[in-house]
């Protein structure tokens, strides 16, 4: 009984997962695979902020890419233009996304369903505008280069292993801190509020502020995301920032299974891995996205993953 | 009425949906540690009653005073923190989620850890969940509810109300509101649910009850408050108010 | 310096690019109330129009009429397919679930679209010319007039749907309460399908007429459909009266914004509009509030 709950521990799943990552990283000679492994990385820190608000919570954001956006030119637009170190910048990036998401979070929260949804994807479309438009400051759409790697006492994460070893600590601390808050009250809280919002906050559930806090989490992890892409690729440009993206993630979420983190793990490496690989994706990128996401929500509502895996259960048992 | 101590107090509830004035100046007294009824043919006010109290939406016009402080304009949740724990008329658990969640769920109101905390797994926030563990089995248990692990949402109805109250206990509430929790229960277990209600009673958490069953209201309840179209017609004891001719005019329909 | 001429040049562009909102909207609201989803690959359906219109008209060579018609159909025939495809054998019924497929059908659909007819915005010829007719001291377009007109005629004939026809009427029973209009015997299933292949048409025909002024690609669709949704919004989600007004009025504060302020953010206004009245009137002007039941 007690070595099974020790494999049911986050700290103990996050090890063995850890040690799986580190295996492909030794393994793969070829830095185009690593450039691979570290953009899953960052889908992966994106993608779980989004699971715990679309899963856990229960609201959809379409604008997710809007604060994807915001870490990644606020770490460039500082860092390059104004000179500001990196990694206080970085910090800064997150306080300010948290900001943003917090004071459009109290009146966006209060939506329901499909305004939210639409309220999410205007917020990521005007904020897509400024980043085109506002050219004397991110470049406009021809992006804004020149962004210094990031760096640690003299450690440059300046090549794809490096960076790897940069970025899957990251991953590895977010899907701790989400398998933690998910299993804790606050984590309860949430499911309840996904269930039955009225009920959740009858029964002490402060739902409202559930609601925010989580988008501001969310929201933050995007940007964590964000800033570390800015870093790693050197460049930013408007069209990484789109509302493709926001889709991107979002049908990762959903391919995963709303509200299983690891789920979202798989998911994301699934959907970044597969059109890298398959060229036949690069044209048909855009009609593949939606073809997931129609297919996989039609015929399996609560996730591609769990619903596969639901369906082998299923004929396991009947094979018995 | 006058002598022991009021948890509650209703003055000049008004409520109106549209047209309808749903509550027409209700005001009724709850007195510590007792059990209270409020009853009333369908449609007469009694869940929109509940549902001011735990705001889930504001009163047009009246005040709530909980322990002498207003209830108006608080969140449900803050409510709840209050002290004041319900159920609903149609049961509604948590269905997704196991009994022994649904029933933490309910240790919301009287435990602190948030996101920071429960992020980076700090040791308090472990001890506050080691005791929601065990001050939600022990509740459990108390109700004689045997599976604990199992979703709560494929549990039979009896088990579901069970665990509806359960959840309710858990925020260890001085006043329990029940919406019909007799409703769709057999003899045995309404007789059950009486044994119990009335345990509960004598730990002293005060109870005020919703019910259809007049056997079950006027065997365990102290004071008994009637509705009627959204007026009170009366107040008092169990056994005047079976006298009382305007109730019996209201259930009899003439 | 904006002169009355100018306020007046605004309002004539921005009541055109208004009424194409308007149509637009008028589809998510017919949708709407027949199923209480937002279908979000209505702007699909406005991007579908232009380009079958295209295909039918340029490569194919039919008549403007004849091809105005193809294209109508051919929309309507796709938004049917949505309905009857993806959206009745979702397994799931609720409500967000079935939102993100018609966003996934929308993705899908431009997807296919970039394929077909490319990434460079095409455009069509107007209907009859382009001299500007001098209309009161400001210049219109031939091709705003006939946006009016189509406009206009498609919103009395469907005022007279609603109001007279027994399918109209029974639309907006489903609209007002679908479990009583089930009940006293109004086939659901067909309201549905039909409202589907009404707003697809609605939405197609939009971009028919719309294109001449502004061009068309494939990716334009999410940017037309929130705009109609913002109108719909504006003028209270599912009234069609709401639909037109709002639609008019995003119109014109989005080419008044664009005149008097900055054309550069011209596309945000809409949303602003939006954030702004989902924020401070979620009923729209016109919407009234409904009460959550226990
Ligand atoms: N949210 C609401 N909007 C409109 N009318 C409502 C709402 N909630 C309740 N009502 C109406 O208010 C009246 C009183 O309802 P309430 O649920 O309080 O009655 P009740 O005494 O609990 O009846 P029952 O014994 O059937 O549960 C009813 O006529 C009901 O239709
Ligand atoms: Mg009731």
């Amino acid at each position: 009984m007690n070595h099974i709950k020790s494999i049911h521990s986050p700290a103990c799943q996050i090890g063995l997962f850890a040690i799986l990552v580190q295996g492909c990283a030794l393994l793969v000679r070829n830095s185009y695979y690593l450039f691979v492994l570290n953009i899953v990385g960052i889908n992966i820190i994106v993608v779980i902020g989004l699971n715990l608000l679309m899963g856990y919570a229960g609201q959809i954001s379409l604008g997710h890419a809007a604060f994807y956006a915001i870490g990644a030119y606020l770490s460039a637009i500082l860092t390059v233009t104004y000179g500001f170190p990196a990694w206080p910048t970085l910090f800064l990036a997150l306080i300010i996304t948290a900001g943003v998401a917090y004071v459009i979070g109290i009146p966006i929260m209060r939506l329901e369903g499909h305004y939210l949804v639409m309220a999410t994807l205007g917020f990521g479309i005007i904020l897509y505008i400024v980043l085109i438009q506002w050219d004397d400051v991110t470049g406009g759409p021809s992006g804004f280069a020149g962004i210094e790697p990031l760096h640690i006492g003299s450690l440059t994460f300046d090549s794809d292993r490096r960076f790897c070893y940069l970025i899957w600590p990251c991953v590895l601390l977010t899907l701790w801190g989400s398998l933690n808050l998910v299993r804790s009250r606050v984590g309860r809280g949430l499911m309840a509020l996904r269930s039955d919002e009225l009920v959740a906050s009858c029964t002490g559930v402060n739902t409202e502020g559930y609601k925010v806090k989580v988008f501001v989490l969310s929201a933050v992890l995007a940007s964590l995301a964000g800033s570390l892409y800015a870093h790693y690729i050197g460049f930013v440009s408007p069209g990484t920032f789109s509302f493709f993206y926001s889709i991107q993630v979002v049908t990762m979420v959903i391919v995963g299974g709303l509200g299983s983190l690891w789920g979202s793990v798989l998911g994301a490496a699934l959907l970044t891995v597969l059109p890298e690989f398959l060229g036949i994706f690069q044209t048909y990128n855009v009609l593949m996205y939606g073809l997931v996401l129609m297919v996989v929500l039609v015929f399996f509502p609560e996730g591609l993953l769990p619903g596969l895996w639901f369906a082998l259960q299923k004929t396991h048992r009947k094979h018995r | 009425m006058k002598e022991g101590k009021v948890i509650l107090e209703c003055c000049g509830l008004r409520k109106r949906f549209g047209g309808l004035m749903v509550l027409n100046n209700i005001s009724f007294q709850v007195p510590t540690g007792k059990i209270t009824a409020l009853i009333g043919p369908n449609g007469a006010g009694k869940t929109t009653v509940l549902n001011a109290i735990t705001g889930v939406f504001p009163l047009d016009e009246g005040n709530i005073l909980f322990k002498g402080h207003s209830l108006n304009g608080l969140k449900s949740f803050k409510v709840v923190e209050c002290g004041i724990a319900r159920t609903f008329q149609n049961v509604r658990i948590f269905p997704d989620m196991t009994v022994l969640d649904n029933v933490m769920v309910g240790c919301h109101a009287k435990t602190r850890s948030g996101f920071i905390d429960a992020l980076l797994h700090l040791p308090a926030m472990r001890r506050e969940e080691t005791a929601i563990r065990q001050c939600s089995i022990e509740v459990i248990e108390r109700l004689g509810i045997s599976e604990k692990d199992t979703l709560a949402g494929s549990l039979s109805l009896v088990g579901q109300k069970k665990v509806e109250i359960a959840r309710a206990l858990a925020s260890r509430p001085e006043l329990l509101m029940l919406d019909e929790p007799a409703s769709g229960l057999s003899g045995d277990e309404t007789r059950q649910l009486a044994e119990a209600l009335i345990e509960i009673g004598q730990e002293g958490i005060t109870i005020l009850l919703i019910e259809h069953d007049m056997n079950l209201v006027m065997g365990i309840s102290d004071h008994v408050v009637v509705l009627n179209y959204g007026e009170k017609i009366a107040d008092g004891p169990p056994e005047s108010v079976q006298k009382n001719d305007r109730v019996l005019a209201a259930y009899l329909g003439c | 310096m904006t002169t009355p001429a100018q306020l007046w040049q605004f309002l004539l562009s921005g009541l055109t690019t208004g009424s194409i909102y308007a149509l637009i909207a008028i589809g998510f609201s017919v949708i709407h109330n027949a199923t209480g989803i937002v279908n979000f690959a209505q702007g699909e359906f406005v991007m579908l129009g232009a380009m079958t219109m295209i295909t039918f008209s340029r490569d194919l060579g039919l008549p403007m009429p004849a091809a105005f018609a193809a294209s109508v159909l051919a929309v309507a025939a796709i938004g049917i397919g949505l309905e009857r495809g993806p959206l009745r054998n979702a397994r799931s019924r609720v409500v967000l679930i079935l939102v993100m497929i018609t966003v996934g059908a929308s993705i899908f659909i431009r997807g296919v679209s970039m394929i077909i007819w490319g990434k460079m915005p095409l455009s069509l010829p107007p209907f009859s010319g382009d001299t500007p007719i001098s209309f009161l001291s400001a210049a219109v377009m031939p091709q705003s007039l006939w946006i009016f007109g189509i406009t206009l005629c498609a919103v009395i004939i469907l005022h007279y749907f609603f109001k007279h026809t027994m399918l109209g009427k029974a639309m907006r029973a489903v609209a007002a309460n679908r479990r009583a209009a089930r009940l006293s015997g109004i086939s659901v299933d067909r309201i549905v399908f039909f409202s589907f292949a009404l707003s697809s048409a609605l939405g197609g025909m939009a971009g028919i007429i719309i294109t001449p002024i502004t061009t068309m690609s494939y990716d334009a669709g999410v940017m037309l459909g929130l705009k109609g949704f913002s109108a719909a919004v504006l003028g209270g989600y599912g009234s069609m009266a709401g639909a037109i007004i709002g639609g008019l009025t995003l119109g014109v504060l989005e080419t008044a914004g664009a005149g008097l302020l900055s054309s550069h953010y011209k596309d945000a206004i809409a949303f602003l509009v939006l954030l702004f009245v989902l924020f401070f009137r979620p009923a729209g002007f016109f919407g009234m509030t409904k009460v959550q039941r226990l």
